[in-house]
């Protein structure tokens, strides 16, 4: 009402000018409210001030003004409220909320007829770049009304920054993901992890929707007057939940600039039929174009054509190195506590370094500050329970999740009596710990710790496990600028232990640890360019390999392989530039820096023969911390996204990256066996480029998303093995290795549903992944030194996903994948060989193992709907390998009695099913 | 201690395995498509000793088949050419065996290549020489328990070498068979009209004291890498286990000890690594092995084998069984060898087709616990020795 006021004035006073003499005065406030103040004012300068008092801020004043005039002490009792005001004549001022009253009406206001005829203008456009007006007329008494920021008169922007946090009304947690989409553009942002988001304004009215299938969706009209903060607080919506979604941000696929970037909303794939009632993040990230895995039960991926070790997996910002249980089987992140997963096998932002294919950034949830939560599961083999406790009322809280296997009445019950003896078990445990300090600042920590442990015969255990620790402080600067500090410490290791009661038991064992620190820093510097940029530092220290006796019988010799450190650094800058409407660039640089450290002694070769162990002619020691080799390089990471029409947008990419770290591991599959070494004196970093194009187009509104992406990458350096090669406790890997190029390319396709009764997506990839290893000698070539297929090309992989729902808490789920098999490297013939016989192998991977194909089925049940009663309940009956294929998940051959005979082991050679309860309280 | 470790590695091996059937089925594999590959294979190692000098060409053989459908090449033209121009050609002596058509030497100092044509595809070695003299310095046997705890009798090598070196172990065994019953007189049939009978006849060789020769039957390869003044002793190169017939009596072996290049010992070892590759979750990648020979024309043409050039040191001995181990270790010298009566239709078949011989005629009454037959009999192997060996004694026997 007073804006209308506000207006009826302006235009009333439009004709009246200003041509006092300026009057000045001294005037003292001592602990004084604003309205005091301002009556102190008016009878100093003799004006009269017309407001209204519900304006008037609480605010004490304790300044003196010696000679200054009004405009001046004004101007600095308002500061910091939303005051603006208006002085009418020398005898009244007219004071303002928000608005500016303007004295002159902007440029273009009133349009020439002439051209308004042919050439509308819109006034948007007017409003751009003028004063905000704005006319009550138009209404709408429904939306709420929010008023951001004071107008200041010298400083009109074409936009202003709207930012703040979404909570959910209820537990008070963040939502992460949640579309905010201003109308009548089309353009919007999404929150991210912690429930922030920015979105640039333009002056004025503005009409802005959250848009999200999990939680309610609400319009505001936002009038901005300048840079300000709106907090939302929004309610779950229940009846969407259980969509199969892989992002809620609705057009974020078509607007995103960085190529092949996927993301995971883990509240979002409960629905996927399970194996062995686990809902699994990484089994539902291998259904996306351009990540597969090597076979049922492996635990790596081969993204986009590229060894399973040159995937980061982050935790909260630390390593992971095998995030897998039982032989991958079970993935290591617990869906409970998990937020949300981004993968990027495209363009990798400049802030993740030191892998070459592909980054899987998992961030776990913060936990509720506003009220206790749980979440538990039955499964047959599993049970996992997540808790989440508020510590300080809206400030703190706590989650702790934890998951562990019951599993071992499984291989009792097989029938198979060398397996009576045997068990398998493991656990992981998560605990986090979140605290908003103040406005600006959060701290969060986590610790992460699983462990896996197995014995097949009465006499061997092995084990393995993975901890993490973390530690983020976010610190908000202003609006423009925010910062973070990680710390991070990962931990890995296996072990073997053999005890058969004779001359030879043993220990045997690996571990690798490593430290990061890193500061990241954004800085917004206007609604067209974003920086992100941060410098980062890592220490590994590895225990390669150690064997040594058990008992004082054991006639095991002890070997201990030295002992190997690295530091790896790292600087980046990268710049979201918003070039035009249609063109968004994402830039970004890194340098990075590997040493591999001492002490350490290292062999020298001779010269022109080919290194073995034979051709040792030195041994060169290095000192404690002592760099023994130093290897760096540039990285660019560049991508860009190109709008051809709203709903279309071109996308292209190029970057280079540096691996310093290499797996041995010469099985096609992961085994838990295999290790994690440095480059060094004779390893030399990977290195790999990849150039991207993608189209990206969105039908129905953004309810159906269709992409195509082809790429083409090339790698130097990739680590394999010489023919015969032996990796166990071998000291001189280099005697063993071979570095070669890849080169893998691929089209992916991708079309997805994301909402309505029937959902899902239907992903098919056409790649192709080679290797070619030419060394210098004859032992250093494979295959004549052609390029041959990876262990992992597999060139067509198509799956399906997909959910249909009968009624609001009844629904279906399929899923179907079909795979080529992958290559493998035959026994094709027999030889005698001075009266030995021997197996002819074929060339390196000329075979392959049979097509692999596998549908599920699942129906999920979810309980009702009830607005009060104890927990909400979820059933899933599942049945994996509903067709019974007896996928092979290795071919082998083995010599018995003299004679080579094939073998094809599976892992899940018959329809399993599984019933699993979860429960949310 | 590689021995060691390579049975941890086995042992690791197995657990691993174990646990894939513990989750999954293992199923025999037949690969569907037709996966043989025939490739020659060429074995071929030519010695500083003045001698006819011997190359083997076989080709490969399928999976599902034995040792014995090996396929010897004989229609193979093989010749080794020298640096020096001189060119000496083999001939085939059957077996896929060639033979120099005239003894010659390696020379230390000098190159040599393998040319060998097959098929209409020439076939070349890169050029190979003699990497340095090989003097084997010892050979001795030892009473030592094996790996799998059994006493027996251990081969072993001391060897000298002033640099490091590369070795590779060529053995000839020798032994002693001394048939355990020994007759003057064997069954004949004799055929009148439509019936048969037995008779008597002298035995008209010698059939009591055997000699058999053995070549080996696997690649022995050393070095003298990590090895103190490059000497090392006490290297294994045959174990022989106690119930072991071929010590019985008397033994012999002749080891030679060559000295090969780096790259040889790199592919013969290798090549054994390969061998003991039996299953997927085995720490070896597998694949094609190339040695040095090559086609001249097609580079994608396999070829297998290693054609080596080597100086030869060479030692023989001999020992007695109770040399080395305790005689009442031994076992009994007619164990498997029961006797029997067969009745009268499978003693001529069993005669006809040599595989019995005369024991008694006037010892007990048939049919008793031997059986029906007229005559007591043996398996040949316990009377003839002559089917085990040679009655005729080498010339380097020493009694």
């Amino acid at each position: 009402m007073y804006k209308i006021l506000c207006i009826l004035v302006l235009f009333l006073v439009m004709q009246t000018g200003f041509a006092q003499e300026e009057k000045r005065a001294t005037i003292n406030f001592e602990n004084e409210s604003l309205k005091t103040a301002l009556d102190k004012v008016e009878m100093t300068f003799g004006v009269k001030i017309f407001y209204s008092e519900n304006w008037i801020p609480k605010k004490t004043i304790t300044k003196n003004y010696s000679n200054e005039n009004l405009e001046t002490i004004l101007n600095d009792l308002f500061q910091e409220t939303l005051l603006n005001y208006y002085q009418l004549d020398d005898k009244e001022v007219i004071l303002t909320q928000n608005s500016i009253i303007y004295d002159e009406l902007p440029e273009g206001f009133f349009p020439d007829p002439e051209i308004e005829e042919t050439r509308p203008v819109s006034t948007e456009e007017v409003a751009a770049e003028g004063p905000v007006f704005y006319n009550n007329a138009n209404q709408n008494s429904e939306i709420e009304t929010v008023r951001i920021g004071k107008e200041n008169a010298g400083n009109r922007q074409r936009s202003y920054l709207l930012s703040g946090k979404v909570l959910d009304k209820k537990t008070g947690e963040p939502i992460s993901n949640l579309a905010i989409v201003l109308d009548g553009t089309g353009t919007g942002t999404s929150t991210d992890i912690d429930g922030n988001y920015e979105l640039r304004l333009r002056p004025g009215m503005n009409i802005i929707r959250t848009k999200s299938l999990t939680s309610e969706n609400v319009q505001k009209r936002v009038i901005i007057y300048n840079s300000g903060i709106l907090n939302l607080n929004l309610s779950e919506n229940l009846e969407q939940l259980g969509e199969v979604q892989i992002s809620s941000n609705a057009d974020k696929n078509i607007d995103n600039a960085n190529a092949g970037q996927e993301q995971i909303d883990v509240e979002n794939i409960k629905n996927i039929p399970l194996v062995l009632g686990e809902r699994d993040i990484m089994k539902v990230a291998v259904t996306l174009p351009g990540i597969s895995t090597t076979g049922e039960g492996s635990s790596g991926f081969n993204v986009r054509g590229g060894k399973s070790d040159q995937n980061l997996i982050l935790l909260d910002d630390a390593v992971m190195y095998n995030p897998a249980h039982f032989f991958g089987i079970f993935s290591a992140i617990n869906p409970f506590t998990s937020g949300e997963v981004n993968i990027y096998k495209g363009n990798i932002p400049a802030k993740f370094g030191g892998r070459l294919s592909s980054v899987f950034d998992i961030k776990t949830k913060d936990a509720n500050t506003e009220e206790f939560q749980g979440e538990a599961s039955i499964g047959p083999v599993t049970s996992n329970l997540a808790i989440q406790l508020p510590i300080v009322k809206e400030k703190a809280g706590l989650m702790i999740g934890g998951r562990s296997t019951y599993s071992d009445w499984i291989l009792r019950s097989i029938d198979e009596e060398s397996l009576n003896n045997s068990s398998a078990f493991f656990y992981d445990g998560i605990i986090k710990y979140n605290h908003k300090i103040s406005e600006n600042d959060e701290l969060r920590a986590t610790g992460y710790m699983s462990k896996d442990k197995f014995s097949i015969t009465s006499d061997s255990i092995y084990s393995y496990e993975n901890r993490l620790l973390t530690l983020h402080y976010n610190h908000r600067f202003n609006d423009r600028n925010r910062g973070q500090l990680i710390l991070t410490n990962s931990d890995y290791k296996f072990n073997i232990d053999y005890e058969n009661n004779l001359a030879d038991n043993f220990e045997s064992g690996y571990q690798i640890n490593e430290t990061e620190v890193k500061f990241d820093m954004t800085h917004i510097l206007n609604s067209q360019h974003q920086f992100n940029y941060g410098i980062s530092s890592k220490l590994y220290g590895i225990d390669p390999g150690e064997i040594k006796p058990i008992g004082d019988n054991s006639d095991i010799l002890p070997i201990t392989l030295q002992k190997e450190r690295g530091l790896e650094s790292a600087v980046y800058f990268s710049d979201e530039f918003e070039v035009s409407e249609r063109l968004l660039l994402s830039a970004g640089f890194r340098f990075s820096t590997f040493s591999a450290l001492g002490d350490s002694n290292v062999n020298i070769y001779a010269e022109g023969v080919p290194e073995n162990r034979n051709s040792v002619i030195d041994t060169a020691s290095f000192g404690n911390f002592e760099a023994i080799k130093t290897y760096g390089g540039p990285e660019v990471r560049l991508s860009g996204r190109y709008y051809l029409l709203d709903d279309l947008s071109v996308k292209a990419s190029y970057n280079n990256t540096i691996q310093y770290i290499h797996t041995l591991s010469n099985n096609t599959t992961v085994s838990p066996t295999d290790t994690y070494r440095l480059s060094g004196y004779h390893l030399e970093p990977q290195r790999a480029q990849q150039f991207s194009l993608g189209l990206f187009k969105n039908f129905d509104s953004n309810v159906i998303e269709t992409s195509i992406e082809g790429y083409y990458k090339t790698s130097s350096n990739t680590l394999d093995f010489k023919t015969g090669a032996d990796l166990f406790l071998n000291e001189n890997i280099e005697t063993e290795t071979i570095q070669g190029e890849g080169k893998s390319y691929g089209v992916e396709v991708l079309l997805r549903k994301n909402s309505g009764d029937f959902n899902g997506w239907i992903g098919y990839t056409y790649s192709r992944s080679f290797l070619k290893l030419d060394g210098e000698y004859r032992e250093e070539r494979v295959n004549d030194g052609e390029f041959f297929p990876s262990n992992f090309d597999k060139p067509h992989d198509f799956s399906f996903v997909g959910n249909y729902k009968l009624t609001q808490r009844f629904s279906f789920s399929a899923n179907f994948v079909y795979q080529t098999g992958r290559p493998i490297t035959y026994p094709v013939g027999q030889y005698t060989y001075s009266g030995t016989e021997y197996v002819l192998y074929s060339d390196r991977n000329q075979f392959r193992i049979p097509d692999y194909y596998r549908l599920d089925l699942s129906v999920n049940l979810e309980g009702n709907h009830k607005l009060i009663k104890l927990g909400h309940t979820f059933w899933n009956f599942s049945v994996y390998n509903v067709l019974g294929r007896n996928n092979p998940y290795s071919v082998y051959f083995v010599t018995k009695d003299g004679e080579v005979e094939g073998r094809q082991s599976s892992i899940f050679s018959v329809p399993i099913p599984t019933v699993s309860f979860n429960f949310q309280f | 201690m590689k021995n060691d470790l390579k049975n941890i590695k086995e042992r690791v091996i197995l657990g691993i395995s174990l646990l894939c059937i513990l989750t999954a089925c293992v199923d025999p594999y037949e690969p569907k498509t037709d996966t043989f590959e025939s490739v020659l294979v060429v074995d071929a190692t030519i010695t500083d000793e003045l001698k006819t000098q011997k190359i083997t060409i076989s080709e490969t053989y399928r999976l599902e088949e034995g040792i014995d459908t090996v396929n010897f090449v004989n229609n193979a033209r093989v010749s080794v050419s020298a640096s020096s121009g001189e060119t000496f050609n083999f001939v085939a002596a059957g077996n896929g065996e060639y033979r120099s058509e005239t003894p010659f030497q390696a020379m230390m100092g000098e190159s040599y290549r393998l040319e060998v044509t097959a098929d209409n595809e020439i076939y070349e070695s890169t050029m190979e020489q003699i990497s340095g003299s090989s003097q084997l310095d010892s050979l001795y046997v030892e009473s030592n328990t094996g790996y799998n705890g059994l006493p027996g009798a251990a081969i072993l090598v001391n060897n000298k070498s002033d640099t490091r070196s590369y070795y590779r172990y060529i053995y000839e065994e020798t032994y002693k068979i001394v048939s355990p019953y020994v007759r003057d007189k064997d069954l004949a049939v004799i055929y009148n009209e439509d019936d048969f009978d037995f008779e008597l006849v002298p035995t008209t060789k010698e059939e009591e004291i055997c000699y058999n020769t053995l070549e080996s039957k696997e690649i022995v390869v050393a070095n003298t890498e990590g090895v103190a003044n490059n000497n090392y002793s006490g290297l294994l190169i045959k174990f022989l286990n106690f119930r072991d017939s071929k010590i019985f009596h008397r033994y012999s072996i002749l080891v030679k000890q060559l000295n090969i290049s780096a790259e040889a010992f790199n592919y013969f070892e290798t090549s054994n690594e390969l061998a003991g590759n039996d299953n997927v979750f085995s720490q070896k990648q597998p694949g094609f092995l190339q040695g040095n020979l090559s086609s001249v024309e097609n580079e994608n043409r396999k070829i297998v084998g290693y054609f080596s050039v080597a100086s030869v040191d060479s030692k023989r001995i001999f020992f007695n069984y109770t040399d080395v181990l305790d005689i009442d270790q031994r076992p009994s010298l007619i164990r498997n060898c029961e006797k029997f009566r067969p009745i009268r239709d499978s003693l001529r078949m069993f005669i006809e087709n040599n595989e019995i011989k005369f024991l008694d005629n006037n010892v007990g009454f048939p049919p008793d616990d031997f059986g029906a037959g007229p005559y007591l009999v043996v398996y040949t192997r316990c009377r003839d020795c002559t089917v085990l060996g040679t009655n005729v004694k080498p010339e380097f026997w020493i009694d």
